[in-house]
């Protein structure tokens, strides 16, 4: 069920609907209930997988809150080899038996080489496994109590509006909003509503309008070359950003209209002025889980200089991995953790950039803007041969300023989509709050925002479109 | 929140009535404009061509001997024509005669009725576009509840395409001619993809009798070719035999093209756009073999049955 389905639309309005008609103690199972149908929605079997985890985070939580030392180290251990365990099984499974299977080929040992499993990924297991996994580190480092209640764990694990493509949450942030009564509150479900609007128009205007043009040439890519090239790169930029935040947004605001608060996970992320910067605004919510549980737990910057290129290079690199397991994710992860490195080492300042000068901020946002759109053209490349191509005929000087259009009609609509969407953030920038631009109080705001937002979904967006990428992750 | 849901149906309704009222006034560009401008022409033709791209770059109206005017569609499968076909009989254009390109790919797919989502304009006009496009998902009526929603994905170009017409005039006969190009013809020739277990799905031909029924009841006589294909395709004879069969038992006279392609143009890439489509030199052989194969149906008397035979 994608958030951006008519499925979803009455999916939403009823479980919202009867969130606020049912008295608060039956609302967490109401909540669970439609979690498990949004999920078996896509493949109902792997729920049993889900539920699996589930069982042994949870068992692990109370065994780890009950024992000391040792034993209670093991049972850590115990969650986290089963989170890990499902994820290498169902995710770097075939990645790991491809690898042999070249070496074996290559040393010419065997030409058949190992099987690979038939398997389908389950949607966003990467996601709710992480956050499985932060909640059993965190019942360990004593942070958190574990949770008693099988359902309301579950819940935590299963959120439908962040189910499968995040924010990542951590138990300390959401497992007591479960306990909590919600009460219909009209200006707190309004900006929910205009967040779900917003975050439909990212993806069903831009995201999916930008995908048509960008996938038509990066699928054909040998025909292409220059400014082309180039142009469907920066789309792909404007196309994974709207995609996932657009997601998140329908997330938060989902989540919001029942009176939950989820995290941030994205903050304008195009604007940052150093690609250290960026990493504070993109994906905020695995971001700052690689920093606290491996980065940190790595040794940070606590143990030298080397140590600490060193950690910001194995971090980025699981992060990379963390998306797919595919080389190309690997050499993304490469590229961000050098990056990073190496702002780290020439000490380039991203917190006090106040006092730059506009146009030293706009060359810097410029530079990082390219430095990532570099690293994508390695995300969105189906394999290594492409992205090189790719890369060097996009500075090849013969016919680098024939742009290939294709459809005009496509082309204005996400080049209109892309301006709005810039406009906005612009102006989201300088009020920094949704609510505070279009203030609920205000009726004329909202409506006059959520009545544009409206017709631009209607008459731009791609009807049955593509899934959100991040899903596969 | 009653407040909003008045202001959108009521944005809904003058945003509607406003491209309405451009849409009809464009001339231009293949999401109406030409369909427009075959409207508006004050005469309608002795014969009306219509198919995908294969009929529209391939086959010249004026090499027939009556005239003949080419309303032809890149991409659109027989759904499109057989709403098409509606749109024109809703207007009262139909022609005396129609010649229509018949694919074989697409009758080798499942049934994919989205091509008549082009046609969405005439939604709530045309009961059989209406119920094509509320049989495309569950969901479509609830997207058809915001009319606005019948110029979604074309907003951009009704108004460009509405600027274009303004001091448009076109006296053309719908003919789009492709131009030879320098292009590596070895490759013309190599095996086109072929769907695995190939079979004609019988729910695609569905469309194709919807067509012939209303030609039929509206006495327009109809004529079909298939045209040739450079690349080898293994599927076609396949094709050709459920569409050579359905034509036959209908008694529409067809010159089923692929199978019988005239020598020069399998001898000669040059006259090749690329494995699938003739060029305009390609083009003009392709039309006199039509032309030649049409003229005895196209001399008798209009209003007489359906010719027979010829295939």
């Amino acid at each position: 069920m994608l958030f951006n389905s008519i499925q979803f639309l009455i999916f939403f309005v009823v479980v919202t609907t009867t969130y606020f008609l049912i008295p608060h103690r039956f609302r967490w199972f109401l909540l669970l209930v439609a979690s498990c149908v949004f999920y078996a929605a896509f493949i109902p079997i792997y729920l049993v997988i889900l539920f699996g985890t589930i069982i042994i985070d949870y068992i692990a939580g109370i065994q780890i809150e009950k024992a000391e030392g040792a034993r209670r180290k093991s049972f850590l251990i115990l969650s986290l080899v089963a989170n890990i365990g499902v994820l290498a099984v169902f995710k770097y499974y075939n990645f790991f038996i491809d690898n042999i299977n070249f070496l074996l080929q290559q040393s010419h040992i065997t030409a058949n080489g190992l099987a690979y499993l038939r398997i389908a990924l389950p949607i966003g297991l990467s996601f709710h496994t992480f956050q499985a996994m932060s909640y059993t580190i965190e019942v360990y480092r004593r942070n958190v109590p574990a949770e008693r209640n099988f359902g309301i764990y579950a819940l935590y694990v299963m959120f439908y509006p962040q189910l499968v493509a995040g924010p990542i949450e951590r138990p300390q942030a959401i497992l007591h909003q479960f306990y909590e009564e919600k009460h219909f509150e009209f200006e707190r479900v309004v900006l929910g509503l205009e967040r779900m609007l917003w975050g439909l128009f990212k993806k069903v205007v831009v995201s999916d309008l930008l995908s048509i043009y960008v996938n038509s040439i990066y699928n054909h890519h040998e025909a292409n070359t220059g400014l082309t090239l180039l142009v469907a790169t920066y789309g792909f930029a404007f196309q994974i950003y709207c995609d996932f935040s657009g997601y998140s947004d329908i997330a938060l605001g989902s989540a919001q209209v029942m009176g939950f608060k989820l995290m941030e996970n994205f903050n304008l992320p195009y604007f940052s002025k150093s690609v250290t910067e960026f990493w504070r605004r993109w994906h905020i919510s695995l971001s700052s889980w690689l920093r606290d549980y491996l980065y940190i737990s790595l040794g940070g910057n606590r143990k030298g200089v080397v140590k600490t290129y060193r950690n910001l290079m194995i971090t980025m690199l699981l992060g990379g991995l963390w998306h797919g397991a595919s080389w190309n994710f690997v050499i993304w992860g490469f590229l961000n953790g050098a990056y990073l490195s190496l702002e780290k080492m020439f000490g380039v300042d991203v917190k006090s950039g106040s006092h730059y000068s506009w146009p030293y901020k706009l060359l810097r946002i410029f530079i990082t803007f390219h430095l990532i759109c570099f690293t994508w053209v390695f995300f969105r490349a189906t394999s290594f041969s492409q992205a090189f191509y790719i890369i060097t005929h996009i500075f090849n000087p013969v016919n680098f300023w024939n742009l290939r259009i294709q459809d005009t009609g496509i082309f204005a609509s996400m080049s209109l989509g892309v301006v709005l969407l810039l406009l906005f953030e612009y102006v989201y920038l300088r009020k920094r709050r949704l609510a505070e631009i279009t203030p609920a109080y205000s009726w004329k705001w909202p409506l006059a925002f959520s009545m544009a937002l409206i017709f631009l979904i209607v008459g731009f967006g791609v009807s049955g479109g593509d899934q959100f990428i991040y899903f596969q992750f | 929140m009653s407040l909003l849901a008045i202001l959108v149906a009521g944005a809904d309704f003058a945003l509607t009535k406003l491209f309405d009222a451009l849409y009809v006034r464009v001339r231009t560009g293949q999401t109406g404009g030409e369909i427009n401008q075959y409207l508006a022409m004050p005469q309608t033709p002795a014969m009306l061509i219509m198919g995908n791209s294969r009929a529209r770059y391939q086959v010249d109206p004026d090499s027939f001997v009556v005239p003949t005017y080419s309303l032809c569609h890149a991409g659109m499968g027989q759904v499109f024509q057989t709403g098409l076909l509606d749109v024109l009989r809703l207007h009262k254009k139909l022609p005396p005669a129609i010649l229509l390109h018949v694919d074989f790919e697409e009758y080798m797919d499942a049934d994919n009725t989205e091509d008549v989502g082009n046609l969405r304009y005439y939604y709530h006009k045309v009961p059989s576009i209406t119920s094509e496009i509320n049989g495309i998902s569950k969901y479509e009526r609830v997207k058809y509840l915001f009319q606005f929603y019948r110029y979604n994905g074309r907003t951009i170009n009704t108004l460009k395409n509405y600027l274009q017409s303004i001091n448009y005039s076109y006296a053309g006969n719908g003919y789009q001619k492709s131009p030879p190009v320098l292009g590596d013809t070895a490759t013309f020739r190599m095996p086109a993809p072929s769907p695995v277990n190939p079979r004609v799905h019988r729910a695609n031909l569905r469309h194709l009798e919807s067509f012939i029924k209303r030609c039929k009841s509206n006495q327009v006589k109809l004529l079909c070719f298939t045209s040739p294909y450079l690349s080898p395709h293994s599927y076609a004879a396949t094709a050709a035999r459920s569409i050579d069969s359905l034509l036959r038992t209908q008694h529409v006279p067809y010159l089923n093209v692929a199978a019988h392609t005239p020598p020069i143009l399998m001898h000669h890439a040059k006259l090749w756009q690329d494995g699938d489509h003739l060029n305009e030199l390609g083009a003009t052989c392709l039309s006199h073999e039509l032309a030649q194969w049409s003229a005895p149906f196209l001399r008798a008397n209009a209003s007489a049955p359906l010719a027979t035979g010829s295939h």
